[in-house]
């Protein structure tokens, strides 16, 4: 598909099969608008709520990470590698430019996408990403508190148990890809990007608080931190109305996002 | 223990009328000013007898008590005097801008950095008529300014706020108020003591009679257990009119003759009695806007002051509740529109002077024993 055919006509919904850097990707298409490439978290591709909520003004293309599919992927080394693999997939999708949806791991890709292709890049949305984390030990949770982590209001969702065997297969790859507490590579990297930035952070997230994204703030020259009240790690599923309306927002505006447009004005 | 005294800012010599009182009112020469001297003239003796802190509410509208910014009237008290403990008992959230308040305290904060203690309160009734503020939201109102509040308070780099009811997209506080600044949440009720348990505040509670704060006491501290959190009787204030005399007989005339500490005046005074306050009394406890307003809800007012006598009898009254509740900070309203200052004065004196020690005294020996 070329890029003219790709903006004259509406793109398929449903899943698609790319090649892209040596790899098979499934990417899972919905929506309608500008292209929003979405990369998830450690526990597989996923739709929240909020994500969800978000192909109402965008076309949003879900990517399935190599590795986390079917298939074992020893080959990605790195967040950054993986990055790569990701900028193959826009170039497959025939996606000059694009919007980019980072959620936790995929954060840290995300980010690493941003560094290597700022220029396609044309507004990074960062959910509770995992770089630049607290020194906090989830293996020292407690059930509940592993459920509270993540989840405000798990009464709104439908919790999927992972498949215990899967998540031994996939869990290297997600250290390799999560990378050190604290990167300075990306750090330093990161300061030069000038992508328009929002990265959200949970009130309530257990596993990284608001540091990170307190972190992202300080050394991104163009970036917002929104700290989502009532959300835990899973922000998009814990707050899909919230999510999506300043994400859309942001997407739509920009750090001009900031500027109240609502309306104060009772009777005329 | 601790000891404390709530001004309400009075002004003084004020015609009566229902709430909220008619500007017209105000508009004497001198009388705002007055109030305003006489509370800090009360405040300079409080600190000079030993008094351990000087607390301000907020309430608008009224000659009863002159305090619609509770951060004005804590800077005046700060300003004026040096170390004596500053309490902003407390700001009415629902009424106010959560980041505005911080701000406030923030520079409350670095004129009186080490004495202050904040509050926050739900607000009484008649105040969600001040700027009409909607009552049936007001707990989760409350409950997501506390939150909002707390991250201005500690959020290191600039933020937006996805909330429920706020949506702010830069936040910025400064100065940030001190991460020591103790806080305070009205606790007057089982599931308010059980929210001030769960957030780790002092739990505040007011003017019900002792078995009735007993009861609260044990939801904060059984929540409290359960969460892990050893607390004590400083976690713990409790407010209530005294009115103390050189005899009990004196104080039974004062009282008698200006019916000092008659809550249910006070409550009517506030608007307490109209139907739009009845209204907003039953929202706030989750009455729908089409249902008929409960008998009842309200509990019956005392009439006088739970610690009214000499300095032995009152001493001995407070000693009693702390026993019988196991509450350690004791902050006793001394002085209103209707008590003569000279009065007031001389009740915080012997408040001061005679009360405190004694109570020190007997509460050592029942700990003691």
């Amino acid at each position: 598909m070329t890029i003219d055919q790709q903006e004259t006509s509406a793109p398929r919904s449903g899943t698609r099969t790319v090649e892209a850097d040596g790899f098979a990707v499934a990417v899972d298409v919905r929506g309608e608008g500008a292209p929003l490439i979405a990369i998830h978290g450690a526990g597989g591709p996923h739709w929240t709520g909020g994500v969800d909520l978000l192909t109402r003004s965008a076309t949003v293309y879900a990517v399935e990470l190599p590795g986390f599919g079917a298939e074992v992927n020893d080959r990605t080394e790195s967040a950054e590698d993986m990055a790569r693999t990701v900028i193959a997939v826009a170039d497959a999708l025939g996606l000059e430019t694009f919007d980019l949806l980072g959620t936790s791991m995929g954060g840290v890709v995300a980010s690493w996408v941003a560094v290597l292709a700022g220029d396609r890049v044309t507004r990074l949305v960062l959910e509770a990403p995992g770089a630049f984390r607290p020194d906090r030990d989830p293996s020292s949770f407690t059930p509940e508190q592993m459920l509270a982590a993540f989840h405000a209001h798990p009464e709104r969702k439908t919790l999927v148990q992972p498949d215990p065997e899967k998540q031994r297969r996939v869990w290297p790859l997600v250290g390799r890809i999560m990378g050190p507490l604290h990167d300075e590579r990306l750090a330093a990297a990161l300061a030069e990007v000038r992508v328009p930035t929002l990265v959200l952070a949970g009130q309530k997230d257990g596993l990284f608080g608001t540091e990170t994204g307190a972190h992202y703030r300080r050394i991104m020259p163009m970036c917002s931190l929104a700290i989502v009240y009532d959300a835990a790690h899973d922000i998009s599923g814990d707050r899909p109305e919230a999510f999506a309306a300043v994400v859309s927002d942001f997407l739509r505006r920009g750090l001009v996002y900031a500027v109240q447009e609502r309306s104060t004005l009772l009777y005329p | 223990m601790k000891f404390s005294v709530f001004h309400p800012f009075p002004n003084y010599g004020v015609p009566e009328s229902t709430w909220p009182n008619p500007p017209r009112l105000s508009r004497v020469p001198g009388l705002a000013r007055d109030g305003i001297d006489k509370a800090i003239t009360f405040a300079l003796r409080a600190e000079a007898v030993g008094v351990d802190q000087v607390s301000v509410a907020e309430h608008h509208y009224s000659a009863k008590q002159l305090s619609p910014n509770s951060a004005i009237g804590a800077v005046l008290v700060a300003q004026a005097t040096t170390t004596v403990g500053v309490g902003l008992l407390g700001s009415t959230l629902p009424l106010v801008n959560p980041l505005r308040l911080a701000e406030e305290i923030g520079m409350l904060d670095a004129i009186a950095g080490g004495r202050l203690m904040v509050g926050f309160f739900r607000g009484t009734p008649n105040e969600y008529l001040t700027y009409g503020s909607n009552p049936w939201e007001s707990k989760e109102v409350f409950q997501e300014q506390v939150e909002l509040l707390q991250a201005a308070w500690r959020e290191p780099e600039p933020f937006a706020w996805v909330g429920r009811h706020f949506d702010y997209r830069t936040v910025s506080v400064w100065p940030q108020p001190s991460e020591e600044i103790p806080i305070l949440v009205a606790a007057n009720s089982p599931a308010s003591a059980e929210y001030a348990a769960r957030k780790g505040f002092i739990a505040g509670f007011a003017f019900a009679p002792p078995p009735v704060i007993a009861s609260f006491a044990s939801v904060y501290r059984e929540t409290s257990a359960a969460l892990g959190r050893e607390i004590g009787p400083d976690d713990m204030l409790y407010r209530a009119f005294g009115l103390i005399a050189d005899t009990d007989e004196e104080a039974e005339r004062l009282q008698e003759r200006t019916q000092y500490g008659n809550f249910g005046n006070l409550d009517r005074a506030m608007g307490g009695a109209a139907p739009a306050s009845a209204r907003v009394a039953a929202a706030m406890k989750g009455v729908p806007a089409d249902a008929p307003i409960p008998e009842g809800l309200r509990p019956p007012a005392m009439g006088r002051p739970l610690f009214m006598g000499s300095p032995e009898t009152v001493a001995r009254q407070i000693a009693a509740f702390v026993e019988t509740t196991g509450v350690g900070r004791i902050e006793l309203v001394l002085s209103d529109a209707e008590l003569p200052f000279a009065d007031a004065m001389r009740s915080l004196d012997l408040f001061g002077t005679e009360v405190i020690p004694r109570v020190r005294e007997l509460v050592d020996v029942a700990v003691a024993s």
